[in-house]
């Protein structure tokens, strides 16, 4: 059960929420005070959360091999933060609203995005973000500004007198916008139905978070908001799920909004073109992958009899057949036709302004349509 | 990209051990070209390059393990991946250090020699509908803007007088030359009355001789003058621009060092610039550098006999040769006329040097 | 002259060349921004400066582009030289408060008393596969704002010296590098501290027939072009080539000069077309050198959308058959 007097004090007095250990045993076990929360006797759900987990993990480092060798462009990889991705998604329900940043492949594929879809939208293709649940805001790449479109659904929410709760993620550099912090006190100002999850994952590309904030944590600039707040710590996943099913609960019964700051690390580069050695040595990313989310919870439901070493080569299999076939899937769509530039910037394309359609039209012909164009590397 | 390194080949594995290498140090690798063979507790797997490239560096040995993120290989030529997002190579990769182009420009323009010519366009539409070339017209308003009254009237002139073409090519230049020799030169005219001891096979030739002699002998005539300077140069070889005359206009090639040849090299030589002018294959240089100049416009008309052909400068003269005429005994005359400027030459020296010319004629 | 000062460079290294030169001689200039100091820059144009000059004058941020905005507008008024960096020019708008209202007024609104020797940088323009936002052209934001100055170079002399200028110049510059030249080419650059004239256009071909007017990433194709078109014409260069280079403001003189010479226009911008910077120069030749126009002055520019995610991009950037396309058209157009 989470500590609720968390919820209103200061979050720098208190240590991150953490039920399971590095290696996935019980804290309790360890001479840690929380109980478990109840839903770790429920063997589906926690296999259903490491099934997810691990296809976060085989599609994001597919993803990164397809930028490698240029199926896709550039991708910012999630290694090590399944956690948090795959709790959000499973903690939202169905007509909730999720507003993303750009580090939540396992959030997308659990609100139902196909693989194909994460891939066009990662090679280039804008009818990536026209898929998945219809009310999610898209990826958004503009640091922060989620933050503030999140406040502002929260309110139609709350003025159309629905029930669902709004859910943003951001990484602990977007915590430094004036956005995020705008955000937050119009949230505690208009007492809104948001959840906001930091992925603290330590880097914001090269700054490292004691550069981003003196604060000692990202969870306390809540409190200027008199938002409740916590710090969890993100690899664990079952204390994730709890805090996250409790504070979207919390806010679709209309008791207000909440600051979640993850604790994770960032195991990857910021993106496939980035070079972390540049700014962080190694030994530290090292000593990270000993706290990695999917080993703890595979430890944990090994430990509790939900899991064996079948059960997890048939899952490895199953994921890479179904990587494989998305793949192939998206690389069978074909790119949209010139002028696809000019169908969504208005309802219907203004008349007085249809000279420049007639322009695109004759500018594919003259560059690609000529005898002497021979390339065929453009898709 | 500078290092690839070892992408995750799936199966949530993050190790693989070196197999086997089919690249090395400085070999050129295609996109997609398999690199090394890798084992992974599954299954051996070919890792292939994702660009093109050559090879700097291979990591690792047969046998040694390589972790997920650790390099593989090292591209010559590129440094690290530079960006946080996007693909910033452009170029395609050199087998050594990137050349420097070369970056020329000015700050701002240079002021031009053409003329501005000031029209709107509505009155350039009027002149195209009237066929009238707007770099013909002279305009009559303010700066010489022209207006579509001065159209109009350049229209009218085209019809009653005929179109006016405009002057290029040699044409051009011959005005623009003797605009320049009328400003500058003082030109003085004598004609001589020169009698032949025999007809000669080439006028031109045999007169080209002669004059040779006569600068020899009376080097006044030959010479480069500076009008602003007030300086003159004597030259000791004779470089004898001929008048040539073709359809495009007035060529004057130049047949060098006229003293020291004979007469059938001049012949040939002559020839040979006479066929480069009318193919129109004529190099520039051979128009350029003449010390004297030859006119025989007699060889075009029989009756013509005197004239008054201009001077040049630097030149100081030139010598206008008609058409033989034959007085009542058969003696045959070849008229001349030796147009020499006054500024640098005198009536004595110019005599002279007719007597001279006249002298080996004779 | 010193040899050992002539480098062959890229922009990008040129970049660094001009900030190591400027920051060495004058202890005023400092530099914030995000990734700046140990990563150098995410396009590595600060790289080794920090170990150079130190953390108190290369101040990596938190990620937060008005702050960084507002703290140059504050550093500058108080006596320092801030050069600014923001990512990329997708990340400026947040900035746009505290350059229209506070950067490009403060000289203004105090009748000199106090001013904003500010350097705003950031890489722009598309072509590099890149995600979303990070292709902007919006140059035209910045033109519009009376009391700025918008620089573009586009090549690694040019950016060398147009940055010394602007560190150099007492008024707020917004230096906009268009990031798909970073490391195209690579040229000797004198690394003499010279800075080049700001508010003047750059000739970098001359030619008799057709004023050809570009600035950015579009010089590289516009040069293509116009040295072949050059090559093929025989007995006059046709096509002169003007990098405008100083956006704001506009060296008009120039652009003058050279289109009394030829009579026709062409205009290359990678923006879009409504109320771009191209729009600016063509109203100031209908103003004023009409009768000197032979022909209508033509624009190649990007559409009025977004410009496509990457996939599609290249149906939205500007090519060489693009502008050799509207250069013939001009040349056999007439009123």
């Amino acid at each position: 059960m989470m500590p609720h007097n968390s919820y209103i004090s200061n979050s720098s007095l208190t240590v991150p929420l953490q039920y399971i250990s590095s290696q996935g045993e019980p804290l309790t076990e360890l001479g840690g005070k929380n109980e478990l929360p109840d839903f770790v006797n429920d063997k589906a759900l926690l296999l259903q959360a490491y099934r997810w987990m691990s296809l976060t993990r085989a599609f994001d480092q597919k993803a990164v091999a397809l930028q490698r060798t240029g199926i896709i462009g550039t991708y910012p990889s999630s290694l090590g933060q399944e956690a948090i991705s795959v709790a959000c998604g499973m903690a939202l329900e169905k007509d909730d609203v999720f507003v993303p940043y750009y580090r939540d492949h396992g959030s997308q594929l659990v609100r139902g995005h196909l693989i194909e879809h994460l891939l066009l939208y990662w090679g280039g293709d804008e009818r990536g973000s026209a898929f998945g649940p219809a009310s999610d805001m898209p990826i958004c790449v503009p640091i922060a500004t989620q933050a503030s479109h999140a406040v502002g659904i929260a309110s139609a929410l709350k003025i159309q007198q629905k029930r669902q709760a709004v859910l943003c993620t951001l990484g602990d550099g977007a915590s430094s916008k004036g956005d995020f912090l705008e955000a937050l006190n119009l949230a505690g100002s208009w007492h809104l139905p948001v959840v906001f999850v930091i992925n603290n994952n330590q880097w914001a590309i090269s700054v490292p978070r004691h550069i981003q904030s003196g604060a000692p944590t990202l969870a306390q600039k809540a409190s200027a908001a008199a938002i409740p707040n916590l710090q969890v710590d993100g690899n664990d996943f079952i204390a994730m799920y709890e805090v996250l099913t409790e504070a979207l609960q919390r806010a679709r019964q209309r008791k207000g909004p909440m600051v979640i700051e993850a604790i994770s690390y960032r195991l990857s580069d910021h993106t496939t073109a980035d070079d972390a050695s540049r700014y962080r040595e190694q030994d530290e990313v090292d000593k990270a992958w000993k706290n990695e989310p999917i080993k703890r919870l595979q430890n944990y439901i090994f430990q509790r009899g939900f899991w064996d070493k079948n059960a997890e080569g048939c899952l490895q299999d199953d994921c890479q057949t179904q990587i494989e076939k998305s793949v192939m899937a998206y690389q069978r769509i074909e790119a949209e036709q010139p002028e696809a530039m000019f169908d969504h910037m208005y309802q219907s394309w203004p008349d007085v302004m249809d000279d420049q359609v007639v322009e695109c039209g004759e500018k594919y012909k003259r560059n690609f349509l000529t005898p002497e164009y021979q390339y065929s590397g453009l898709k | 990209m500078r290092y690839f390194k070892l992408p995750d080949l799936g199966e949530g594995l993050i190790e693989a051990e070196i197999v086997e290498w089919h690249v090395k140090a400085g070999d050129q690798v295609a996109t997609d070209q398999l690199m090394l063979a890798v084992e992974t507790a599954k299954a051996i797997v070919e890792i292939p390059s994702p660009q093109m490239g050559i090879i700097e560096h291979t990591f690792g040995e047969i046998g040694d393990t390589v972790h997920i993120g650790e390099p593989l290989v090292e591209y010559q030529g590129e440094n690290d991946s530079v960006s946080v997002v996007g693909n910033l190579s452009a170029q395609p990769l050199a087998d050594k250090a990137p050349e420097a182009v070369v970056d020329r420009f000015t700050v701002g323009v240079k002021a031009s020699s053409i003329a501005a010519i000031q029209v709107s366009p509505s009155v350039r539409g009027l002149a195209g509908r009237l066929g009238v070339d707007v770099g013909q017209v002279k305009g009559t308003g303010e700066g010489g803007r022209i207006s579509s009254d001065d159209i109009e009237k350049a229209a009218k002139m085209n019809q009653s007088h005929g179109n006016s073409e405009k002057l290029t090519g040699v044409r051009k230049s011959m005005a623009k030359v003797m605009v320049k020799s009328h400003q500058q030169v003082v030109p003085v005219t004598l004609f001589a009355d020169v009698p032949l001891a025999r007809e000669p096979s080439d006028m031109t030739v045999t007169v080209a001789k002669a004059i040779a002699f006569a600068c020899a002998k009376e080097p006044a005539l030959n010479v480069w003058f500076d009008g602003d300077k007030l300086s003159r140069r004597l030259l000791n070889f004779v470089d004898l621009g001929i008048a040539v005359d073709t359809e495009q206009g007035l060529f004057v090639p130049v047949l060098r060092q006229v003293q020291e040849r004979s007469e059938d090299d001049l012949k040939a030589g002559l020839a040979a610039l006479k066929d480069a002018v009318i193919k129109r294959n004529i190099p520039p240089a051979e128009l350029n550098g003449a010390t004297i100049i030859l006119s025989n416009y007699g060889s075009l008309n029989p009756y013509c006999r005197y004239g008054t052909p201009v001077v040049v400068p630097p030149m100081v003269a030139i010598v206008g040769i008609g058409a033989i005429y034959s007085i009542k005994d058969g003696e045959k005359i070849l008229p001349i006329s030796l147009t020499f400027d006054h500024r640098c030459v005198t009536g004595g020296e110019a005599s002279r040097f007719i007597g001279y010319i006249a002298e080996q004629l004779n | 002259m010193n040899d050992e000062r002539l480098k062959n460079v890229n922009l990008v290294e040129a970049i660094n060349m001009a900030l190591n030169y400027s920051m060495s001689h004058d202890d005023s200039i400092v530099m914030l921004g995000e990734d700046i100091g140990k990563n150098g820059g995410v396009f590595r144009a600060t790289d080794g400066l920090q170990d150079k000059f130190g953390c108190a004058r290369i101040m990596d941020t938190p990620l937060a582009e008005t702050s960084i905005a507002g703290a140059a507008v504050g550093m500058a008024v108080a006596g320092l030289k801030p050069i600014a960096e923001i990512q990329f020019m997708g990340f400026i708008y947040a900035t746009l408060e505290h350059i229209i209202c506070h950067a490009a007024r403060m000289r203004n609104r105090t009748r000199g008393r106090l001013t904003c020797p500010m350097v705003l940088r950031a890489p722009y323009g598309g072509g590099i596969h890149a995600p979303e936002h990070h292709s902007e052209s919006t140059e035209a934001l910045f033109a519009h704002i009376p009391g700025l100055r918008v620089i573009i170079p586009s090549s690694p002399a040019r950016a060398y010296g147009l940055l010394l200028a602007a560190i150099e110049n007492p008024d707020p510059v917004i230096f906009l590098e268009p990031k798909r030249l970073y490391r195209s080419e690579v040229h000797e650059v004198n690394d003499n501290g010279q800075p080049l004239p700001l508010d003047r256009c750059f000739t970098l071909r001359e030619g008799e027939e057709l004023t050809l007017i570009s600035w950015g990433a579009c010089i590289k194709e516009c040069l293509a072009v116009v040295d072949q078109m050059n090559a093929e014409s025989g007995s006059h260069d046709r096509i002169e080539l003007i990098d405008l280079a100083s956006i704001k403001p506009i060296d008009f003189a120039t652009i003058s000069d050279s289109i009394k010479k030829t009579g026709r226009c062409v205009i290359v911008h990678e923006a879009a077309k409504t109320c771009g910077v191209g729009a600016e120069i063509a109203a100031y030749i209908a103003e004023h050198l009409m009768a000197y126009c032979k022909s209508p002055v033509k624009r190649v520019t990007g559409f009025d959308t977004v410009m496509p995610y990457f996939r599609n991009e290249q149906h939205y950037l500007i090519s060489e058959l693009d502008i050799k396309a509207a250069i013939n058209t001009s040349l056999n157009a007439s009123f």
